[in-house]
């Protein structure tokens, strides 16, 4: 896949995140809107982040743009090409935020200020950062206006945000994203208020000026069918945490996580029969306030029991090392009995050579791909030291797990490792429940 | 630099489902560290209303309690003229008390009456538009063209001898305008919402939907503006009074009272000071509770 | 009307249930609304929009007609002047035998009650301010229904939409997530009987999950009601499993109507087979089957001469400039405004010029 090519371009990945947590206090306490999540893009990569409203993956790259609201505490580690973001003196971050990421959003009405030209809203921000002339800054404008496909982008640059169409008015909205030539571009749910005609042709834009500018690219979305053609990796988020972490076409292949594959379900499709119809979801999201332990999914999943509600699932690769899904009961491909062992036997030879990538791919310690390991290990942060703690508390097989989170044998590890993984991770919340931290939300 | 902000104002609104609940209880937060202000306001207000109601038991404001004696008494000397007494000795608490009366009266009648009036036609205007619209805009324009002061003063001068209702009356004109334009537009901005047009399709006669539909989410906004108008409103009649024409003279009145007395600042500032106190704490407290039940309903209008 | 208005509750689910099965029967003969020709222009500042050029559309008894057209092709506007939120320029909408636009205001006050209607922003379609129960009873309230009657009928409607009456009752709507404020406003709209439910675009704004609940219940009520429903969308693939009959918009005239298994499987318009293109597909291997559809919809202000489309079309001639292309069966109940459909060719060409 291009994506390994992709992913070796460069030493340092472009965005690393680290156990980044959102937490926001409200008077009913702490709202863990985001809850230790890890990821890296490379250059050029695409990254689908999908999930429903408040499972946290606004408010995730929000954050990334520094536009939290002001109650949010903010931890863990952002790191863009290797530059710390978080805890950064805020004026140093604005030069970041704005110049090197930027961001469409979903309702271009409301970052276009209504009552000021096109072309004034777009050389605002250049001269801002980029120090131009007023000049200067014009023919960028207008030369962004014909990139992102606008037609007469004279005549458009004099008009004002209310004269456009909200096709239009989205594609002004990213010119004025591109305007500083941003190494990374936020997409979120950029394209849900337009018509299907015109979000394929947003989808498409940003596609091309992606690939064209080598820009990484997180496409933000509630459809699993937007993003299927147009990612690298995609990353499912419920209720704050990260659920499953796939490259694109083994994510759709062999999707592991229970709610992925509901969600896929969901998704009206025309690829499929007619009596083949979409099914819902049942139920909503848990309150991220109150929520404590076990999967956050369980109250809404087909195949939940004990173990779901008590036990928090981690991120584990069960087969493809950069296929990583936290589910007790993954989904099997072709049948609905639990899983790994079956899904391992059937794919061992898939399996066998993903770990050799993987390991090969482990020597170039900081080669982008690895990225799905090395956010398990830090997504699972918490986990890793429950299980280090249930080590020293019980003697258990306890290492194996530390390795799995460290090293990506975890095709080897297996059913076992995972299991033991599960254990331990209970025992150390048992151990140590007032670890407040850990308690998962 | 613009981007930046209107991303901001845009990651308290927009982000979500969690986000705007928490930006809101973010606000309840930083209210209730202004709680004192508020607290403080409730608290004078509470004090007015006390001395409205029970104005009766202090001595009849316009006797002079001690006839023989130098017309002014020192504050503090006396029970109960412990505010001192007025150039003609009469008591001067017992004349704020009953000057409340007067502000009250003067505060809530005219501005009762700009709901009530200026309201109804901003419902029917804003329900029908149209030329119904126009005619009412023309009314309440020609009264807002019309300067106040010389309305008031034709007022008094027409309906002689001039009294507390003649003043009242006055400005319960004047404020007509101001509740009509408001609840005017905040009708109409509610009317191009969908649940308007549900229950317009549902068959809703038009009654129903001025009522029903508009009229609650006009209420909140009225009423914060009510409160700040009832301030203006306060502040008008002592202004009037203190030029004289508002409220004549045995009519006890805070403004009036500073009139009266501005002449003897340097000997009785006591005289001057005190019902101007009232009449700014007065004033000040209905501009802290009206901003914050302003600040309280868009809030919750922010979060729908 | 008497004669029609007798039956509603059980006769209508008869028809639904013959039509479930297949759409030919003759249990559906019977029409419910049919719209004529209508036309519906606004006079704006610079000129007049024509919103709604010309639209006949036919909705048999317990049927569900998708709408289908992207933002702009007046399906919104075709929606409003079906209930007479607005007066239409020419044309008759025909209500179970009584033509609507001729109606007194009254006559169309006690009618409305049998249309009703679901918007795309359930947030906004709730008054914010009210409670819950008083919102869903706001069409029992004013077609006169009995005190007492109300609450039980509030109660039980809300549990049909699976909603806990007891716990949503005394709530306000901001209280409730998008997917359950639309299931409020669909309670509100079902609870007063209708034989016509006009939904607008009424997941558009939801996430993909809530979609399909909202699709189930919508689904659920036309089977157990047998009410009629027009669902308008600008995604073809969200009013798929739940139509009989699809109609496709574009600026203002219907360029393609038919069953739905027609509209899908062999779409005769191009404009259709771009709409149907445009949906993204779930699956990382399967790419868009077409070119996407080019620039924007014109203004309705300055249509294109001839066939509307033809600005964007692929297939546009110099005829289709000239031209304006009537709507002619391609097949048995597949209608389609196109002088070059893509199926269906054995139609000469001159037919339809004649035509």
């Amino acid at each position: 896949m291009d994506r390994n090519k992709d992913a070796s371009a460069s030493d340092v990945p472009l965005l690393e995140v680290e156990d980044l947590k959102v937490h926001l206090n409200t008077p009913r306490g702490t709202l863990k809107a985001v809850d230790g999540v890890s990821f890296r893009i490379g250059n050029g990569q695409t990254l689908g982040l999908v999930g429903e409203s408040g499972s946290g993956k606004s408010m995730l790259v929000r954050s990334l743009m520094g536009i939290s609201p002001s109650i949010a505490k903010i931890s863990g580690s952002v790191k863009l090409s290797g530059a710390e973001l978080v805890g950064i003196p805020r004026k140093q971050a604005r030069a970041v935020w704005g110049n090197r990421v930027a961001m469409v959003f979903q309702d271009p009405m409301t970052s276009l200020n209504p009552v000021v030209r096109i072309d004034r809203q777009l050389t605002e921000s250049m001269r801002e950062h980029l120090d131009m002339s007023r000049a200067d800054a014009r023919t960028r404008a207008v030369d962004l206006l014909k990139l992102v496909g606008i037609p007469e982008p004279e005549k458009r640059a004099k008009q004002y945000p209310h004269q456009l169409s909200g096709g239009m008015r989205q594609r002004v909205t990213i010119a004025m994203a591109l305007a500083c030539d941003p190494d990374l571009l936020i997409a979120d749910e950029a394209t849900t208020a337009l018509d299907v005609t015109v979000q394929r042709q947003i989808l498409d834009l940003l596609q091309e000026i992606q690939a064209d500018r080598g820009m990484g690219m997180i496409l933000v979305s509630h459809d699993l069918g937007v993003v299927a053609g147009r990612t690298d990796e995609i990353a499912v988020m419920y209720a704050g945490r990260m659920v499953e972490h796939s490259p694109t076409q083994d994510l759709f292949a062999h999707r592991r996580h229970r709610y992925t594959e509901a969600l896929l379900a969901a998704v009206p499709r025309l690829d499929v029969p007619k009596d083949q119809r979409p099914r819902p979801i049942p139920g909503s999201p848990p309150d991220l306030v109150t929520f404590k332990g076990g999967c956050a999914f369980a109250a809404r999943c087909t195949a939940a029991d004990d173990v779901c509600r008590t036990e928090r699932p981690v991120m584990t690769a069960n087969g493809n090392p950069r296929h990583l899904s936290a589910c007790h009961h993954p989904v099997a491909v072709g049948g609905e009995t639990e899983a790994a062992e079956v899904e391992g036997a059937v794919k061992t030879a898939e399996v066998e050579e993903a770990v050799k990538a993987a390991e090969a791919e482990d020597t170039e310690a900081t080669d982008v791909s690895e990225a799905p390991e090395t956010s398990e290990a830090a997504d699972s942060t918490a986990e890793v030291e429950e299980a280090e703690e249930a080590a020293e508390v019980e003697e258990a097989d306890a290492p194996e797990p530390v390795e799995t989170s460290e090293t990506s044998e975890a095709a080897e590890a297996g059913d076992a490792a995972d299991e033991a993984d599960d254990e331990a991770e209970a025992e150390a919340e048992d151990a140590k429940p007032s670890l407040s931290k850990e308690v998962p939300a | 630099m613009s981007l930046t902000q209107t991303e901001n104002s845009l990651g308290l609104t927009e982000s979500g489902v969690e986000t705007p609940g928490e930006a809101a209880a973010e606000i309840k937060g930083k209210r209730k560290k202004a709680g004192l202000l508020w607290w403080f306001a409730c608290a004078w207000l509470g004090i007015i209303v006390l001395m409205v109601v029970f104005a009766d038991l202090l001595p009849n404001p316009y006797d002079q309690p001690v006839p023989d004696a130098s017309a002014h008494e020192s504050p503090f000397s006396s029970w109960p003229e412990f505010l001192g007494t007025d150039y003609l000795g009469r008591s001067t608490l017992s004349r704020i008390a009953a000057g409340a009366r007067t502000s009250v009266t003067v505060a809530t009648i005219p501005v009762a009456s700009g709901i009530l009036i200026g309201g109804l036609l901003g419902l029917v205007s804003a329900y029908f538009r149209g030329t119904t619209e126009a005619v009412i805009d023309i009314f309440a324009d020609a009264l807002l063209a019309f300067p106040p002061l010389l309305l008031l003063l034709m007022m008094s001068s027409v309906l002689y001898p001039p009294s507390v209702w003649t003043i009242t009356l006055g400005l319960a004109i004047l404020t007509v305008p101001g509740f009509y334009r408001l609840t005017k537009a905040n009708a109409i901005a509610q009317s191009k919402r969908e649940y308007v047009v549900v229950a317009k399709a549902m068959g809703a006669r038009p009654g129903r939907i001025m009522f029903k539909e508009l009229m609650p989410n006009t209420v909140a906004t009225i009423l914060s503006y009510a409160v700040i108008v009832m301030a203006v409103m306060i502040v008008a009649e002592g202004s009037l009074s203190f030029l004289g024409v508002g409220v004549p003279d045995p009519e006890p009145s805070w403004g009036g009272m500073v009139y009266k007395e501005k002449d003897n600042l340097e000997d009785y500032p006591g005289q001057v000071f005190v019902p101007c106190a009232v009449l700014f704490l007065t004033v000040f407290s209905l501009n802290v509770i009206g901003d914050r039940l302003r600040s309280k309903f868009d809030v919750r209008d922010s979060n729908l | 009307m008497t004669a029609e208005t007798s039956p509603e509750t059980g006769e209508p689910t008869g028809s639904a249930t013959g039509t479930a099965t297949a759409g030919d029967t003759a249990v559906s003969d019977d029409v419910l609304l049919s719209v004529n020709d209508l036309v519906q222009r606004f006079r704006v500042p610079g000129g007049v929009v024509n919103a709604v050029a010309g639209v006949s559309v036919e909705l048999k008894r317990g049927r569900t007609l998708g709408l289908v057209g992207e933002s702009g092709c007046g399906k919104s506007t075709l929606a409003r002047a079906i209930l007479q939120l607005t007066t239409p320029t020419s044309g008759s909408v025909v209500f179970d035998g009584q033509d609507l636009t001729k109606l007194s205001k009254d006559g169309l006050r006690t009618m409305r009650r049998r249309i009703q209607m679901v918007f795309q922003d359930p947030i906004s379609a709730l008054n914010p301010r009210r409670k819950i129960k008083d919102i869903v009873a706001e069409g029992l309230v004013i077609s006169g229904t009995p005190t007492a009657e109300i609450g039980p009928r509030v109660a039980d409607m809300l549990r049909k939409v699976g909603l806990d009456p007891d716990f949503v009752s005394e709530r306000r709507p901001h209280q409730f997530s998008g997917g359950q404020c639309q299931r409020i406003a669909i309670a509100r709209a079902m609870v007063v009987n209708p034989d016509l439910l006009i939904c607008d675009e009424p997941v558009a704004s939801l996430d993909v999950s809530v979609q399909a609940q909202v699709l189930d219940l919508l689904d659920e009520m036309k089977g157990s009601t047998g009410v009629s429903m027009i669902f308008v969308a600008h995604d073809l693939a969200v009013v798929r499993n739940i139509s009989d009959e699809v109609a496709v918009m574009y600026l203002g005239t219907i360029c393609e109507t038919g069953d739905t298994a027609a509209i899908y499987d062999s779409p005769a318009h191009p404009y259709t087979r771009a709409l149907l293109d445009a949906v993204p597909a779930p699956d990382p291997g399967a790419s868009h089957s077409g070119p996407a559809l080019k620039g924007e919809i014109p203004s309705p202000m300055r249509p294109p001469s001839g066939c509307r489309f033809r600005t964007r079309c692929p297939l546009a001639t110099d005829r289709c400039a000239e031209e304006v292309p009537q709507l002619r069966e391609v097949a048995p109940g597949h209608r389609v405004a196109c002088h070059f459909p893509l199926v269906g060719d054995d139609v000469p060409k001159e037919a339809a010029a004649a035509g």
